[in-house]
């Protein structure tokens, strides 16, 4: 028997869109909730339910990259693609017209019997559908509203509209990441800030729950991506703070380690190596079993080895390229040496490790079949992970919604149903 | 400095005792701290938090009360220089764990058993006590007791292999972004015990944290890529950023460079805002197949957009591209977002807070905001040991014996305060 989930009982209204807020939710709907994805027919997010409704399927064929199963967008992509699946288990999803009387009416219904609404789209969006914090609290007092943007609900670049690796470059995220050698314009992209507000976000449901739990009281809750992450590169602002120092990239390099990304054997194969002390690079050198580079009057201390850095990376590169990057981790490993494959998808699903702890769970859903998915990336040990819902097809929902929530009658339903938005297909004409 | 209370914070009912040492475990009890947890920090006595070694430091000089990651890492808490291994020092633990709600800790796996502080043992006299453990690989597993650091975690548990140019070895992420997700990611795991352990009558428990793992399952594109070789059987790549369509990805302009996404369904406003309403539907530069042909790009680029960007600086282009809705942002240094950034400022996110030793610098702010103000600096980084003799005297342990426990080395409680 396990323990009842945590979050058992609460409702959740979800209107996020592309991954920071469906992280969020992902979280809530695997911990218990009732998330309930509002979404519409007639128009289709960016990048959320994949990047087009209907896509078209000789693009699809020619992309760099596909999303979906065999490169298929199928009869319904919006519910095949990856950019979705991947976090939307465990949650409902109806469909309503926001912008109708009959769609705000059924999402103010909604709200009174709610705990909890998510939204991270652009700044307005809510105030011109009448779902300002201000409007919620009157139908719910005690609702808890979180909205979510790259900066922030309040300040002069609050309106700003981008995915994360736009807000990262503004808040600096940028600025130090890429090879040192080159120019920003190779930069590479990053959406870590996304991963870090999803999770956010959820601990400031719960701990926001708590409070109304306390006190009585729901709450606003404004969280800003760009402040959120700006922890995450402490370091670089307290060296601006303390010293004035304004950080620039450095690749793979740290001050704590004699570090590097090196080839190994096979097609695009990685490993990375990390050695913390001199006593691991003598190691190292028996095991690559070049017993003269002890004797080498280059390399005599960790701080000499920082100074001649690219020498140590291209005689520890040399060396890699002849191995297997698994098989070298475990050796390395064994020794004491800190390293580790560059695990591209093959090799994390082959993964022993993984495999033991269970961490890829097969899923089964209408529209794509069975395969298996990330599952939790944390494990409490009376609350297993369970798939309760596959990744949720669009409207999938609508009738437990709006007959079993919202107590609309039969014929009141098929009335609804017959303005076109409560459906399980986007409209022809959204693109 | 001024002390505030933790009145109105809604984690002040929540006391932690904080085994963790370095980053992602500080991190999570730090969020827990801000939100107004109370929290009593168990350091070694002599050497204290590792994160108190690897600064930044001011002027650069090593010193144990001024690393920078330390401070950031851990205001609002209490520390007390304690010896584990001996048996004043456990007997010490056992009673702040008495008093504790959770347990947080960061050793390696097997570390707690050893100190008999392990989950199993703990919880049969504290069925309700929670206990987060993190840790590399997690607690259990072939990789449980293998090493690890940053780059080591981007690589094996993060997006990595798809991270950088096609022709060169992957490159990370900036700093130290995948340990404080972890923290992140334990603080919220560790509010999901405590909640179903508030509200739904359930045990305590024991949540398994690990640094790899978090990455694994990162909804940074790892999450996407993975589902995706699932659906297709295509592994993820490195390319340049934004190379499948344009305008899309890093540009430079007069000043400097900005990241935009103008392709897909953006193209349209993009065309409008260079007044070339005659690309929006040409089928050599529109969505979808246009965008995909490279000497379309070519001749986008070298006789467009480039020339356009030149005459501009990088606020000006993301301003003009913002009054459009194409998704834009100039990249800004640290320097850039810290000193009179607009809308940091505006906001008023960066505070500073007095250190009685390392001085008065400017620190992040809020996670979240609330008209509440829930988020909360009531007190500065303790120094090593700052609150030992507070704590014990909590516990009821007399000033002898506290001089005694600090005569054999159980304790260290030298305030450098004052």
């Amino acid at each position: 028997m396990f323990a009842n989930l945590p979050l058992n009982g609460i409702r959740v209204l979800d209107i996020t869109v592309v991954w920071a807020g469906p992280y969020s939710t992902m979280f809530l709907g695997d911990m218990g909730a009732e998330v309930i994805r509002v979404e519409s027919v007639n128009i289709f997010p960016s990048a959320t339910r994949g990047r087009f409704a209907h896509p078209s399927k000789e693009a699809e064929k020619k992309a760099p990259t596909s999303l979906y199963p065999d490169r298929d967008p199928g009869e319904r992509p919006w519910n095949r693609s990856a950019l979705f699946n991947g976090h939307a288990r465990n949650k409902l999803s109806m469909t309503a017209d926001l912008k109708t009387e009959k769609g705000k009416e059924a999402f103010r219904r909604l709200v009174e019997i709610s705990d909890v609404f998510i939204e991270n789209n652009a700044l307005g969006s809510m105030e011109r559908l009448g779902l300002t914090y201000e409007n919620v609290r009157s139908w719910n007092p005690k609702i808890i509203m979180v909205s979510s943007t790259g900066m922030g609900q309040t300040g002069p670049w609050s309106h700003f509209r981008g995915f994360g690796s736009h807000f990262e470059a503004l808040y600096g995220h940028a600025s130090v990441t890429g090879y040192p050698d080159l120019d920003a314009t190779n930069t590479p992209g990053s959406v870590a800030a996304d991963a870090a507000a999803g999770v956010a976000i959820a601990f400031a449901v719960v701990t926001a729950l708590h409070n109304r739990n306390k006190t009585g009281q729901g709450a606003f809750i404004d969280l800003s991506q760009g402040e959120n992450f700006v922890h995450h590169l402490g370091e670089y602002f307290m060296d601006f703070s303390m010293n004035g120092t304004i950080s620039e990239p450095t690749g793979n390099r740290s001050p704590l380690y004699i570090q590097g990304c090196y080839s190994c054997m096979g097609t695009d194969e990685q490993i990375i190596i990390s050695l913390g002390s001199f006593d691991e690079w003598k190691t190292l050198c028996s095991i690559m079993n070049k017993p003269e580079l002890l004797n080498d009057t280059r390399f005599k201390s960790m701080e000499t080895l920082h100074e001649h850095h690219d020498e140590i990376d291209d005689i520890i590169g040399k060396w890699t390229f002849n191995f297997d990057p698994i098989e070298l981790f475990h050796t390395l490993q064994n020794s004491g040496i800190v390293c580790g494959p560059v695990m591209h998808e093959e090799h994390a699903f082959n993964d022993p490790h993984l495999k033991e702890r269970g961490f890829f769970v097969p899923i089964t859903q209408e529209d794509v079949g069975t395969h298996l998915y990330p599952g939790q990336a944390f494990k409490l040990s009376e609350n297993p992970f369970q798939v309760r819902k596959p990744p949720v097809l669009l409207g999938e929902d609508n009738d437990y919604v709006y007959q079993e929530l919202l107590n609309l009658s039969y014929d009141e339903y098929q009335a609804l149903k017959e303005l076109g938005y409560v459906a399980m297909e986007y409209a022809p004409h959204v693109r | 400095m001024q002390t505030k209370t933790s009145d109105n914070q809604p984690l002040n009912d929540i006391t932690i005792l904080d085994l963790t040492n370095g980053i992602a475990g500080p991190y999570c009890t730090k969020m827990l701290a801000d939100y107004g947890a109370k929290i009593i920090k168990i350091e070694h006595p002599l050497s204290g938090d590792f994160s108190r070694k690897i600064g930044p430091f001011p002027g650069n000089i090593s010193n144990q009360e001024k690393s920078g990651t330390f401070l950031l890492l851990n205001n609002n808490k209490r520390s007390v220089g304690l010896n584990l291994k001996s048996s004043e020092g456990k007997s010490i633990i056992h009673k702040l764990i008495a008093k504790s709600d959770m347990v947080i800790e960061s050793f390696s796996p097997g570390v707690m058993e050893r100190l008999e502080l392990d989950y199993s043992t703990l919880s049969k006299s504290y069925p309700k006590l929670i206990m987060t453990s993190i840790s590399n690989f997690g607690q259990t597993g072939p990789y449980a007791n293998y090493k690890a650091s940053e780059l080591v975690f981007f690589g094996m548990g993060g997006r990595m292999h798809s991270s950088g140019l096609p022709e060169r070895n992957s490159v990370k992420l900036g700093g130290n972004h995948v340990q404080y997700q972890a923290g992140n990611m334990a603080a919220m795991a560790t509010m999901f015990a405590f909640y179903g352990l508030t509200y739904q009558k359930n045990q305590g428990q024991h949540v398994d944290i690990s640094i790899f793992e978090s990455q694994m399952g990162s909804m940074n594109a790892r999450i996407s890529q993975l589902v995706a070789y699932q659906y297709n059987g295509e592994k993820s790549s490195r390319a340049v950023y934004g190379a499948g369509g344009f305008p899309s990805g890093f540009y430079e302009c007069k000043d400097g460079f900005i990241n935009i996404q103008g392709t897909g369904s953006f193209w349209p406003r993009v065309t409008e805002m260079l007044g070339r309403p005659d690309l929006k539907d040409n089928p050599l530069f529109a969505p979808p197949l246009g965008q995909l042909n490279p000497e379309s790009k070519e001749e986008f680029l070298s006789s467009i957009w480039n020339p356009w960007l030149s005459t501009r600086t990088k606020n000006e282009v993301v301003e003009e591209c913002q009054k459009f809705g194409i998704p834009t942002g100039s990249v800004n240094n640290v320097k850039e977002v810290m000193n009179n950034n607009p809308q940091f400022a505006y906001r008023g996110y960066f505070g500073t807070i007095d250190h009685p030793v390392a001085g008065s610098f400017k620190y992040p702010g809020p996670h979240f905001v609330t008209e509440q103000n829930w988020w909360k600096i009531r007190n500065h980084a303790p120094t090593l040991g700052q609150h030992t003799n507070e704590v014990l005297n909590e516990l009821g342990y007399s000033p002898l014996t506290i001089f005694e426990l600090a005569q054999k080395g159980v304790i260290s409680n030298i305030s450098k305060e004052n």
